[in-house]
């Protein structure tokens, strides 16, 4: 009697620092952007109520369809690209170089992600300016130099290209790991069989991993919808419209455009796009979570 | 047969090391272009004239000794504070039985699935409501959130109860026995967390971009960005200011590396 | 035993983090020399310095005159242009705004709507009024928002004499089918210059200063209806035209070629020396001279008529401020004849603005700035200027690369303007 009192005390009282920052910074936020999302509102002066008009906008904003599109591109092309890579890497590591090289090429492989994307995007800008490194060694190869970041179709294929370069190494400790969890028995028996590493890679490690891929899959899906430190630094938005991103147009109308309710707007389709993909991605992977 | 084997191997050996060498050598580079003042980015590197000129001038000039302080200040408080508000509340979810435990943990579940960006403008007027604007509580407390909480509590759920019982009994108080009991147990976790925290927020750009406004309190990202923003033909200098940046999380991952690794490879397995 | 001390070291060191979090709300600059509480204000100022001057140096030497005669403790910060409008927006959101900034025409629409920016009328005599240049460029939307500080630094067409002379060309071309006949005879002649640089690249709004307005005014367009309520690009065929040439100059005779969509900066293109003509901004004439560039300079191409952008960035007031009087007297301070005198000379050169002031700016523009004001226009203050300038260079930038047709580019930031207005 006595304990559960105390119990209900100390519970209480052990989540309340944190439940009274989520509440803050999360929760009523949320209910927040559902009001502001109905107002014209520039910070500075009140927000006037606008009814639907936001999301009226929204239909017909060229940005908002640009945003989209390539926001879902970079996401389609980003998540599988570095899932795979990175897995594959993992694989091999596991299988042929689990030793003092492997260890290295790892450790080589991680430095990226500790880099703020910030830093990556400023470096990879440099690189790839008209006059840049790499062009600099594409012409050593007698191949044409490419106007990276002020060609439309190359621009957002080379945010990709960094934010691939960035990510690769977290989820090659992911995979590494998860891969170190399946039975060497497994394998054992495989080789039994005779079969190949292809086909001990396809029939034993990628099953066993359905897990962890998901984390993978879902972890790399929601930081692809929420990219902007890359876009930013990189390209901001440009040439023309081909690297506009949702989180960029957020960024824009609010601050620029001075209409924090249309940008709130923006946010709440973001949002309601990540739980259907997320949703999407659960059903695919058979983890329904009621 | 065999020897096929051995030439894929050398062969697989060969593109993995490139693939490191790529990881690398644009960090190399930076370091490179930092000590010089070229105009241009190639291979031409005259070792003779490089200096640190460029680190005087980014330090002086552009207070980047301040941004220094900033990021240190927020990131370590926020993975103190993180570390203890997550800890604190995995327990009481993990181990405390109190009404609408599971109703509560749910409400905080949820709100992972919320991204930052959806919240970024109310709590920047909430912040502006509470006058704390251009402040290091501003920068340091949206880091908690529900993922510290979900993560110790997995750990927390398999701290033996016989223990604390063993505790009690031996006249320990409560909150004695969170301090010095349950958080050694859970120690691993906590690292993992802390590490997480730390690059995270030292990385973070959004929201510091819109809630420091004041130089003296903006944070070594933030000034890299604006570097690059109003220099960015001045490769030395900006290089300069990355490899600032650069610096304290690649020396904590040289010291540390077993715990970021491990960090990492525990919230997927767990996760 | 030891991880009580640890815990007990981490506990400390969060408790003292939050310790150092209330100091730092203080600012940063603490003076003490004085006994007398000296009054604490905040400039604003964007970086105009090149390289060897640092603008805070400057400001910071120039103002401290003022500053002791006021008793005044002023914090100067040198806002740059990335990110330039959030951070004037976040500023004066959070009540940390500057007493005095620098905006450009972009900017004021909204921020007089707000009701931000101070109307200067009341602060300044008649006498000083009159010994402004420009102090009714200043007038908008009914009250004198803005001082103006940068004025000129027109948009001109910066020529390369050694490249037109090894071409065999004699003259400079005067319509935009003289430049085009020109340019291509340099392609033909000179192979290795780039006939015309212009930076298409660069993501910021002001690349339609120098790429199209000039064009577009030329071509007898106006921006706004006069209430700056309205998008007018279409009220005739000035925009159509203004794009069309620049669509043409790459698709149909090839002057403009693919490496110019990566230019984000054709000012250091030009520097290099193998450009023929590049739009670019006056005040980068002593730049172009320090690079031994043999440079001559057309101020405008006839189309319909001529047609010169020219800046008029401005001082601003908050109307927040605590200390209008002396934000007063800090703007007529650095908008003072010696102190100008000394900018144009050692950080950036513009023309004067006021009659205390010679003529510091580079010589070879005086008799455009005294003869060619016809065709000078400055940017209209209107509303969402700056949205619709993105859009439209972004447009623009799309159409550039063949993406879309001019029509299609005109047409579309008039939809996006409906969308916004």
């Amino acid at each position: 009697m006595k304990k559960k009192k105390s119990d209900m005390i100390m519970g209480y009282s052990y989540i309340l620092p944190s439940l009274i920052l989520i509440c803050i910074f999360a929760i009523i936020p949320i209910f927040m952007n559902i009001y502001y999302s109905f107002t014209q509102y520039n910070i500075l002066t009140p927000p006037q109520w606008i009814g639907l008009d936001n999301y009226k906008r929204l239909f017909s904003d060229p940005y908002i369809s640009s945003s989209l599109k390539n926001t879902i591109i970079f996401t389609l092309v980003t998540v599988p690209v570095q899932s795979i890579i990175s897995l594959v890497i993992a694989a091999v590591l596991a299988a042929q170089f689990k030793n003092k090289l492997g260890e290295a090429i790892r450790s080589a492989l991680f430095i990226p992600v500790i880099a703020s994307a910030v830093l990556v995007g400023t470096i990879f800008s440099l690189f790839l300016e008209p006059s840049g490194l790499f062009n600099s060694a594409l012409n050593a190869l007698h191949i044409d130099s490419v106007n990276w970041l002020g060609n439309g179709k190359t621009a957002m294929f080379s945010v990709i290209m960094a934010t691939i370069w960035k990510n690769v190494g977290y989820f090659l400790v992911i995979f590494y790991a998860g891969i170190l969890d399946i039975p060497t028995s497994f394998y054992e028996a495989a080789e039994v069989d005779g079969a190949s590493a292809l086909q001990k890679f396809v029939h034993i490690t990628v099953p066993s991993l359905s897990h962890v891929i998901y984390l993978v899959i879902t972890l790399g899906t929601i930081w692809s919808f929420q990219v902007f430190d890359m876009v930013y630094t990189m390209t901001n938005g440009g040439p023309g419209m081909s690297t506009v991103t949702l989180v960029l147009t957020i960024y824009n109308s609010a601050f620029k455009g001075f209409s924090m309710g249309y940008a709130a707007a923006i946010a709440l389709l973001m949002f309601a796009l990540v739980l259907i993909v997320q949703r999407l991605e659960a059903k695919l992977f058979d983890k329904e979570e009621k | 047969m065999k020897k096929d084997n051995v030439i894929l191997r050398k062969f697989v050996a060969a593109v993995l090391v490139i693939s490191a060498i790529a990881a690398v050598f644009p960090f190399i580079y930076m370091v490179l272009i930092s000590l010089t003042q070229k105009d241009t980015l190639n291979f031409d590197f005259n070792f003779a004239t490089m200096s640190l000129v460029n680190y005087e001038r980014v330090i002086n000039n552009f207070h980047l000794l301040t941004n220094l302080k900033n990021s240190i200040i927020v990131t370590t408080s926020a993975c103190i504070i993180n570390a203890l508000f997550s800890s604190m509340a995995a327990y009481a979810f993990a181990k405390k039985d109190f009404p609408f435990r599971k109703q509560i943990f749910a409400v905080f579940i949820a709100t992972l699935v919320i991204p930052g960006q959806v919240t970024m403008i109310p709590v920047f007027v909430i912040m502006r409501g509470l006058g704390l604007m251009n402040t290091y509580p501003a920068l340091i407390l949206p880091i908690v959130n529900a993922f510290g909480v979900f993560l110790v509590r997995q750990f927390m759920v398999s701290v033996p109860d016989d223990l604390l019982d063993a505790a009690r009994i031996d006249g320990c108080g409560e909150n004695r026995i969170f301090f010095t009991v349950v958080l050694p147990l859970v120690q691993p976790v906590l690292v993992s967390l802390t590490i997480f925290t730390f690059i995270s927020s030292w990385n973070d750009f959004l929201w510091p971009l819109v809630i420091a406004s004041k130089p003296a309190i903006k944070t070594l990202t933030l000034a890299i960005a604006s570097l690059k923003g109003s220099y960015s033909t001045n490769y030395g200098l900006v290089m300069a200011g990355s490899t600032f940046t650069f610096i304290v999380p690649f020396l904590l991952y040289v010291f540390l590396q077993k715990q970021f690794v491990e960090g990492i490879a525990l919230s997927g397995i767990k996760g | 035993m030891n991880k009580k001390i640890v815990l007990t070291v981490l506990l400390t060191a969060f408790l003292a983090s939050f310790a150092f979090a209330s100091g730092s709300k203080e600012s940063s600059d603490t003076s003490s020399k004085s006994t007398a509480k000296k009054t604490e204000m905040l400039l604003w100022l964007p970086p105009f310095a090149s390289g060897d001057t640092m603008d805070e140096q400057f400001w910071s030497e120039t103002l401290e005159p003022w500053e002791a005669e006021n008793n005044v403790d002023l914090s100067i910060e040198i806002t740059p242009w990335g990110g330039y409008e959030e951070k004037y927006l976040t500023g004066f959101a959070s009540g940390d705004g500057p007493d005095v900034g620098y905006m450009y025409m972009q900017m004021f629409y909204d921020y007089i709507q707000m009701g931000a920016l101070e109307d200067l009328d009341k602060y300044f005599s008649q006498e000083e009024r009159d010994n402004y240049y420009y102090y009714e460029s200043g007038r908008m939307m009914g009250g004198e928002y803005a001082l103006p500080f940068v004025v000129g630094n027109a948009r001109v067409m910066f020529v390369n004499q050694d490249i037109l002379d090894q071409a065999g060309i004699t003259e400079l071309p005067q319509t935009w089918d003289e430049f085009i006949e020109t340019a291509l005879t340099i392609k033909e002649k000179v192979p290795g210059a780039i006939p015309f640089a212009q930076s298409w690249a660069d993501p910021s709004i002001g690349i339609l200063d120098d790429n199209f307005y000039p064009y577009f005014w030329q071509a007898g367009g106006k921006i706004y209806n006069d209430e700056g309520t309205q998008l007018t690009l279409e009220d005739n065929d000035a925009a159509l035209t203004a794009a069309t040439f620049l669509h043409d100059l790459r698709f149909k005779y090839d002057i403009v070629d693919e490496s110019q969509l990566g230019l984000t900066n054709a000012s250091d293109a030009f520097k290099a020396g193998n450009v023929a003509f590049a739009n670019l901004p006056a005040n980068k004439a002593k730049t172009m001279d320090e690079a031994g560039i043999n440079w001559t300079f057309i101020p405008s191409l006839k189309e319909k008529t001529e047609g010169i952008w020219v800046a008029s960035d401005a001082l601003i007031m908050n109307s927040a401020s605590e200390n209008k009087e002396l934000a007063a007297s800090l703007m007529k301070y650095i908008t003072s004849g010696p102190v100008m005198t000394a900018f144009h000379n050692d950080v950036s050169q513009f023309s004067p603005i006021s009659k205390d002031e010679e003529y510091n700016d580079y010589p070879a523009f005086k008799d455009m700035y005294s003869n060619k004001t016809e065709f000078f226009h400055t940017l209209p203050v209107a509303k969402a200027s700056s949205s619709i300038s993105d859009n439209l260079s972004k447009n623009l930038q799309l159409m550039m690369m063949g993406e879309i047709s001019p029509e299609e580019a005109i047409s579309r930031t008039m939809d996006y303007s409906k969308n916004v207005l």
